[in-house]
């Protein structure tokens, strides 16, 4: 084993356990505090800046609607963070099994679904960004 | 009874398809484990025991799987007989592109920092990976999408960030002034 690979070894732990204490109050704060109303969230300066719509807006107002259980209003918030969020945390799992068992990382996926996701993700910005009201459900 | 079997699989005579496409043998196991050492025939030659109906790649034959194992990996393997293995993605390409994805989404809120990081670790080692390796390996295409959809994202990122604070630097003036 070579000496990079034992230390990521020992530091996995430590590691992990760093990135689950910031996802927890990460998570509390924004179960928490709304972003509708508290505004020390980090803005974004692509929206303030072109007035424009960018694919993750809306994806705190979602994931607070989200911690709250309201699936509903998240999705009217985000629609993208509520359908990708499912597989997100199906890979990060087996990310995790993967590190775990000492197996080579592998997603397990053909890769046309991932320049899939890349077209939809594209399709729904520049579709949440046109005024029509029927992709109204597409902005936040 | 198994251990008949495995008694047994020890005349079982092989054939074998060398890269030049011709067929070797029939011969045992022990000449197939011997040309295994030798670098001869690989996990991807093909190989076909007597009475199957079927070739099948070596690695599927479970008596030879300690020889293949005791091999080092040498790609193309030296000798007259080897085969070049079907291309496989690269997985790392994969997460790059992953990742790739996840920065632009990610982009506005938090500068889509963990990922177009992530995403340009993940395809430049992927692309280093695919051009080193001896075999081929899909997904270049791949990592260089990973690559610059993180790029663009972190490129946007910084050019928000340094905008941000230019439109804002009267505000926080001022505040220092009325300090």
């Amino acid at each position: 084993m070579t000496p990079s690979a034992s230390w990521s070894k020992a530091a996995r732990p430590a590691v992990l356990g760093g990135f689950g204490l910031l996802a927890g109050v990460a998570g509390l704060v924004l179960f928490c505090f709304d972003p509708r109303q508290y505004h020390f969230y980090p803005l974004c300066f692509f929206h303030k800046t072109t007035g424009l719509l960018c694919p993750g807006c809306g994806a705190l107002r979602g994931l607070h609607q989200l911690l709250h259980g309201h699936l509903a209003a998240a999705f009217r918030f985000n629609p993208m963070l509520v359908v990708s969020l499912p597989f997100l945390c199906w890979f990060g799992a087996k990310y995790w099994q993967q590190q775990a068992r000492n197996q080579p990382l592998s997603l397990g996926l053909r890769p046309v679904w991932l320049w899939l996701a890349l077209g939809a993700v594209l399709v729904v910005s520049v579709l949440r960004n046109l005024p029509s009201t029927s992709f109204a459900m597409l902005r936040p | 009874m198994v251990l008949a079997a495995l008694s047994g699989q020890n005349q079982v005579m092989y054939k074998i398809i060398g890269a030049d496409g011709r067929e070797y043998g029939p011969i045992t196991a022990e000449q197939l484990r011997e040309w295994i050492a030798e670098g001869r025939a690989n996990a991807q030659t093909r190989a076909l025991a007597e009475g199957a109906a079927q070739w099948k790649p070596l690695t599927e034959y479970l008596e030879f799987a300690p020889a293949l194992g005791r091999v080092p990996p040498q790609w193309p393997a030296p000798g007259p007989i080897s085969i070049t293995p079907t291309p496989r993605t690269n997985s790392l390409a994969m997460m790059g592109m992953l990742m790739g994805v996840l920065s632009i989404t990610c982009g506005c809120c938090c500068y889509g920092l963990p990922f177009n990081l992530l995403g340009i670790i993940f395809s430049l080692v992927a692309l280093a990976q695919i051009r080193n390796d001896a075999y081929p390996q899909e997904g270049r295409g791949l990592a260089i999408a990973g690559l610059v959809l993180s790029l663009l994202s972190l490129l946007l990122a910084v050019l928000f960030f340094a905008f941000g604070l230019a439109l804002s630097t009267p505000d926080i003036l001022r505040n220092i002034q009325r300090l």
